[in-house]
């Protein structure tokens, strides 16, 4: 009984630490430009079909490929800043985030057009063997996920505590007038910022889709999932997004304990309960 | 009117308003003045329901406003406007001056679907008291602009038509000349002197001196949340207390 | 806004063709083209509904699909557990969409925003969820068949034929469309206005935000369950891909390339892209990727939609021709 608490535990933190990626990008995106950014999902889908086409279609080794992909899309979100974005900035938010679904909605469907609707796997060179760590069996993949989840959640901490960039980041989420007149290049990041949100989706996508299957319309639920956890930890906290992460990961994980077909609806429960008694989510700003 | 009692707000510790007591009595225009940080701003969020206070009591003709949301304290009869200016960009200035008219009719859907004599009445009434506001401030004509497109004195203007709509018998404005022109502020001036013509009480957040001994009967002194005077503008000019807090805060950065 | 006589009679004139027109396309065309016609209408009520709460009232809500499926498994699963036909379907699908509004409300318009944008959206995703998993209530997967049109037994008309659907719909739609034009423009609708425009000022002049925004979120609510009976009872045939939010994004496309504050132009956004696509043939894996790009390419260029293009389009018409124009 306790080896399968601490399996699911485990489990909880592969998913987990994946979510807080895919929600910190999310919260950076709206604390920094005050967008709610639906095509994330779609980053997150992106990074892991790039990361596919590379290994399978082009030969390239898994672990170049992880790190090609998600700086393909972090150029991608860089681009989609400098042209679309840059021209809502001053308009209603609505806008941009109705620009966003639009987004959305296009990457998906021109993913579907051009990669079809079946799952792929994305190959990689590790063992597929579990080994045995104390009480849990875990494939050496999982192992490599956590641990790349980990070290990038740590190193994200050091960026925004210790960069310029990170430092102007933070100043930006507490207030933006004040941010401009201390002479922080909002266009430039604005531009960073939507960059590494999109990146850090794409990472999320690599990685988990190198466990299970990459397909084109994997990325709505992301988004969906990247709103639960910032939702939980509080618009624009970047703590909060990374334990709202957590708990969701934990929370679905031991949840397919219980019930696999309402798995998914766990995620709003918990944001229900958390807006019945904490509106402003764990991590209040 | 206007009864403040003992009134406390504290964010995190810090105190920007202790203790401060006033009243406004009717067709009053009454002046809170001080250096900034005073806690000015933050006393008209307490009286209009945008802020809780820590401790103490606002009362209007009888009616606790503690607690109450500002839509309502509105209905009571209190309307304000704000240091940065406030209007409706998108709609014609029309259509700004008639939505206070709100205030103290309700509509259903129902109403809405079935425009009976009700409704209609009121849409009359609302469209001619816009008209007539507007006029009074001196917008009549620029119904059908749109109020975003507006100079920003004419908002200001603005504003003072759309908080009238909501008929209220105190309104309090937050530095209604900032940023005006002398010519505009003169304007601006006189049209608070005619509000007591129409018996509405005023309370009024400002830093053009020249305007507040003009047409204020009575002047509080806030200074770092506390009231340190209160009376007649000579009474006021003359307190030792109150040319100390102003010269030892740089009064003349604060006119700007 | 002054009138003359010849106007009016020319505005009558054009009311009358446009009245005949609707009701003569059944004898002049009929199959498909009569479906995409109900489809349009269904859909121009979901829109004007959907157009009510955002272009008016600012307030974005993605989850009106939610409102429709609702409507729409309520008033399939009265006919088919208890026979009740969709005249009483239709009220009921509207009563519930609506309570369920009002209870989405309470837990999240007291605070407006970019919260009330994501949970609209995760609301949408529970209710499918729930049609998708309650499989003793809603078959799941398998959707639910077999629910059929109303009749009017005693003079014997069965909404089962198309072309007494079509004006079955076209009552209903016209019906719904002129109730929310009303709400839109009486003092109610100001109140909308007000929470788009500026809620805190709204607030200080007595317009209570909460009160208007839950308003308008329960009458479109009403609105697109209504659409959502009417859907069920015509395809026969309902499933949870209904709550997909594909559709969601199609419906914003409708409202905000119509026209965002105004019903009209939801309405024309409703018929524009549901026979637009068809009649220019878009494969339908196609068409997602078109409505992504109108989405993206109109907010850049013409936020105003299609009204801004119109006008746009008549400037750039010769002055020669827009005399012409002008004398009819």
């Amino acid at each position: 009984m306790l080896e399968t608490i601490a399996q699911y535990a485990f489990n909880g933190l592969v998913f987990g630490a994946n979510y807080a990626l895919i929600g910190i990008g999310l919260t950076l995106i709206f604390g920094v430009m005050n967008l709610a950014n639906f095509a994330h999902g779609q980053f997150y889908m992106l990074g892991g079909f790039l990361a596919y086409m590379l290994v399978v279609k082009l030969g390239v080794n898994y672990f170049a490929a992880l790190p090609l992909a998600v700086l393909a899309v972090a150029a991608l979100g860089w681009l989609l800043e400098r042209t679309v974005f840059i021209r809502l900035r001053d308009r209603s938010p609505m806008t941009g985030v109705l620009a966003t679904i639009g987004l959305a909605i296009l990457l998906e469907s021109g993913a579907l057009l051009t990669w079809g609707p079946q799952p792929e796997s994305i190959p990689n060179p590790l063992s597929p063997m579990p080994i045995e760590i104390g009480p849990l069996f875990i494939t050496p993949m999982r192992l490599f996920v956590l641990g790349v989840t980990v070290v990038f959640l740590l190193g994200l901490y050091a960026f925004m505590n210790h960069t310029r960039t990170g430092t102007a980041m933070r100043a930006t989420f507490q207030n933006r007038d004040a941010a401009a007149l201390v002479g922080v290049d909002i266009d430039r990041l604005y531009a960073v910022t939507f960059a590494l949100g999109a990146g850090l989706a794409a990472l999320a996508g690599v990685l988990l889709g190198s466990l299970f299957l990459v397909h084109p319309t994997m990325g709505d639920s992301a988004t969906l999932k990247a709103f639960i956890v910032v939702i939980l930890g509080g618009l624009g906290s970047v703590i909060g997004s990374a334990v709202g992460g957590l708990i969701l990961g934990m929370a679905e994980s031991f949840g397919t304990m219980v019930s696999s077909a309402w798995k998914d609806a766990i995620g709003f429960i918990l944001v229900i309960v958390i807006l019945l008694y904490r509106p402003d989510g764990l991590f209040r700003r | 009117m206007l009864e403040v009692c003992n009134v406390s707000v504290t964010f995190g510790g810090l105190a920007a308003l202790s203790d401060v007591s006033f009243n406004v009595g009717a067709s009053e225009v009454a002046s809170v003045i001080g250096p900034n940080g005073a806690g000015k701003t933050t006393l008209f969020n307490v009286i209009t329901g945008f802020r809780r206070p820590t401790r103490g009591d606002v009362a209007f003709s009888g009616q606790p406003l503690v607690g109450r949301i500002p839509s309502d304290v509105a209905r009571a009869g209190v309307v304000r406007t704000f240091q940065k200016t406030e209007v409706f960009p998108g709609l014609t200035l029309f259509e700004c001056a008639r939505m206070g008219s709100l205030c103290h009719q309700r509509f259903t859907v129902w109403d809405a679907i079935a425009r009976g004599k009700r409704l209609r009445d009121f849409e009359r009434k609302a469209g001619e008291r816009a008209r007539e506001l507007l006029d009074f401030v001196g917008l009549g004509g620029k119904e059908k602009q749109l109020a975003g497109a507006l100079s920003y004195g004419e908002q200001r203007l603005l504003e003072v038509a759309v908080g009238l709509a909501a008929d209220p018998r105190l309104l309090l404005l937050d530095e209604p000349a900032s940023g005006m022109n002398p010519d505009e502020a003169e304007r601006m001036g006189s049209l608070i002197a005619k509000l007591r013509q129409r018996s509405i009480s005023v309370l009024l957040v400002e830093h053009n001196m020249a305007l507040v001994m003009d047409i204020s009967d009575r002047i509080i002194v806030l200074h770092h949340g506390v009231k340190i005077a209160e009376g007649t503008p000579d009474h006021v000019a003359n307190d030792r207390r109150v040319v100390e807090a102003y010269l030892g805060s740089g009064w003349g950065d604060a006119q700007g | 806004m002054a009138s003359s006589g010849a106007d009016r009679g020319k505005a009558r004139l054009v009311v009358a063709l446009g009245a005949a027109a609707v009701v003569a396309v059944p004898l002049v065309i009929g199959g498909y083209h009569l479906h995409l016609l109900i489809m349009a209408a269904i859909f121009a009520i979901l829109a004007a509904s959907l157009g009510l709460v955002i272009g008016y009232a600012g307030l974005l809500s993605l989850g009106h699909v939610a409102f429709f499926g609702i409507g729409a498994y309520t008033s399939a699963l009265l006919f088919l557990k208890f026979g009740i036909s969709m005249w009483w379907g239709l009220l009921a699908a509207a009563a519930l969409s609506s309570v369920m509004a009002f209870l989405l409300g309470a837990l999240i318009l007291r605070v407006r925003g970019n919260r009330f944008v994501i949970v609209t959206v995760a609301f949408a995703e529970i209710m499918r969820l729930i049609a998708h998993n309650w499989v003793d209530l809603t078959r799941g997967q398998m959707g639910l068949p077999g629910i059929l049109p109303p009749k009017i037994a005693f003079l014997g008309i069965d909404f089962n034929d198309k072309a007494s659907f079509y004006y079955l719909v076209v009552v209903i739609a016209f019906l719904c469309i002129w109730m929310l034009s009303r709400i839109a423009r009486s003092p109610l609708g100001w109140g909308f206005l007000a929470v788009r425009e500026n809620e805190t000022l709204g607030e200080s002049v007595g317009v209570s935000a909460y009160r208007h925004a839950m308003a308008v979120f329960v009458v479109g609510a009403f609105f697109a369950g209504i659409a959502g009976s009417l859907y069920a009872h015509y395809i026969n045939f309902i499933a949870p891909d209904l709550f997909y939010f594909s559709y969601t994004t199609i419906l914003l496309v409708m409202v905000v390339m119509g026209g965002l504050g105004t019903i009209a132009g939801p309405v024309i956004g409703a018929l524009v892209f549901t026979l637009v696509p068809e009649y220019l043939r878009v494969a339908s894996e196609y068409r997602l990727v078109f409505f992504g790009a109108i989405l993206i390419v109109g907010i850049l260029f013409v936020p105003r939609g299609l009204i801004e293009l119109w006008e746009r389009a008549l400037r750039a018409l010769p002055a020669r021709v827009r005399e012409l124009m002008a004398r009819g």
